[in-house]
């Protein structure tokens, strides 16, 4: 297996002594800076009891003149992060669009050039990413900018430069719960820059594998670094609450850590729209971060009221505290499983890395999947 | 150096936000002088034979000299952050103390 794609930007020597800086400097903020804020989290925390806990923990902090700076000094590596891909982006734009002019191309993009995307994601660029998934260049450099920034964003710990940890994950669920399942049209819902989908393909090498994301640069850039690696994937540009394809196309619908990127309304909506778009007795499969909000710790409860402030991720809470077993029951799904699913680089068939607890951060993932039954 | 004479606040502008935007263009002047040493450094080992053109543009490292510059970038980043890090520190140690 490649541990890289040919569409991927190839920095030259002072982006690449950039890209170690941040990816340096967020370490640094990690290892050094959050444990300090933790600490003073920790010394405000007015107890268990208090109804408003994190919201109390999260105005004292804001209180302290150092963790104003903390927080800037976070969000400067984000904003700072986005800026140099972008300019390495911008130097080799035009390499970029030859290496993604395909002549005989496995797989195909389809865009609606009158797509307009959720409002969730027209109100802020998620993670601070100028643009957003939804920013149409003309060409692939927003998918670009989103697959080079993403891996040094996951600090190499998702897969490295393939960035494909979580697809991978994915797939090895498939394995784990339904070793000889054997679907012949596979869709991923929000596939972003197709970094999730190559797995499955390889996993189900005889099955046509979707993907559906809002932005068209995303999505050209996606099928491309798919046709890099040798992957047949139709992309096609959509809403995963409105997905544009008929009743029953699928045999398998997933998605990878998309519901903290939506918003409330859309977790149901898009796991009623799996089912309509399942076949009976197709499988249904969504992935997400392995915590749960209940049971993560004061301080990363307060981490995500940062998040969703100061990097766009509105939907964190909610998407961890979700109760994703009834969401699906209520869907109409059967034999519903939730719990963790061991990082994997690789789909073994009866794996048994599925279970109750979670390992940790880039260790499990989070993973919610069922049946539509074969009758209504 | 003297302070300046009659360096009015600019309108809607913090001083915090003013002396930190002085401070990176101070720094901002320094990068640009070890930019320009560098590059006369490169420029004088082409031109005297000791390295070709591309020499520094197609350097690859091995797993020594990696963990050297990683080490070199986290003290650098360390250093360049204590300010925020003693800052956190601080406020820790106060609010420890209010609470004890």
């Amino acid at each position: 297996m490649p541990d890289r794609h040919a569409m991927l930007p190839v920095a030259n020597h002072d982006e690449m002594a950039e890209q170690f800086f941040i990816r340096d400097l967020k370490m640094h903020i990690g290892r050094k800076l959050d444990p300090l804020a933790e600490k003073m989290a920790a010394v405000l925390d007015p107890g268990e009891r208090n109804n408003a806990r994190v919201e109390t923990v999260y105005n004292e902090l804001q209180e302290q003149p150092s963790f104003g700076r903390f927080l800037s000094t976070w969000r400067a590596s984000q904003d700072v992060l986005w800026s140099l891909i972008g300019h390495s982006v911008d130097r080799q734009r035009g390499d970029l669009e030859e290496r993604a002019a395909i002549k005989q191309p496995l797989g195909s993009v389809t865009l609606d050039p009158d797509f307009v995307q959720p409002s969730y994601l027209e109100d802020g660029d998620v993670h601070l990413m100028p643009g957003g998934y939804g920013l149409d260049d003309g060409g692939v450099g927003q998918g670009a900018v989103m697959d080079n920034g993403g891996a040094i964003y996951m600090l190499g710990m998702n897969g490295g430069f393939l960035n494909d940890g979580r697809g991978w994950t994915l797939a090895s669920h498939l394995k784990a719960r339904w070793p000889d399942f054997a679907p012949d049209k596979i869709l991923e819902m929000g596939c972003g820059i197709g970094a999730s989908i190559v797995p499955l393909v390889e996993t189900y090498p005889e099955a046509e594998v979707h993907g559906i994301d809002v932005g068209a640069s995303v999505l050209r850039y996606a099928h491309a670094r798919a046709e890099s690696l040798d992957a047949a994937v139709h992309f096609k540009q959509g809403d995963a609450e409105r997905a544009p394809y008929p009743d029953e196309s699928f045999d398998c619908v997933f998605s990878c850590a998309l519901f903290h990127e939506t918003s409330p309304e859309a977790i149901s909506n898009i796991i009623k729209e799996s089912m309509r778009l399942l076949r009976p007795g197709g499988v249904v499969a969504h992935l997400e971060v392995p915590q749960r909000y209940e049971e993560v710790s004061l301080w990363n409860q307060v981490r995500g009221e940062v998040e969703r402030e100061y990097n766009n991720e509105p939907n964190w809470k909610t998407a961890i505290s979700a109760d994703y077993h009834s969401l699906l029951e209520m869907a109409g799904f059967e034999d519903i499983a939730t719990g963790y699913q061991d990082a994997a680089r690789e789909a073994v068939p009866g794996n048994d890395g599925f279970g109750g607890e979670s390992k940790g951060v880039f260790r499990s993932w989070f993973v919610a999947s069922g049946i539509k039954p074969k009758t209504a | 150096m003297s302070s300046n004479k009659r360096r009015l606040p600019i309108k809607g502008m913090s001083e915090n936000d003013d002396t930190l935007l002085q401070v990176i263009v101070a720094v901002t002047a320094q990068l640009a002088v070890a930019r320009e040493r560098v590059d006369t450094l490169e420029t004088l080992l082409v031109r005297h034979g000791v390295l070709p053109a591309d020499a520094v543009e197609t350097f690859t490292g091995t797993d020594e000299d990696a963990q050297r510059r990683d080490t070199l970038r986290s003290t650098l980043v360390a250093k360049v952050m204590e300010p925020i890090s003693n800052g956190m520190q601080a406020d820790l140690e106060r609010l420890e103390n209010d609470h004890a």
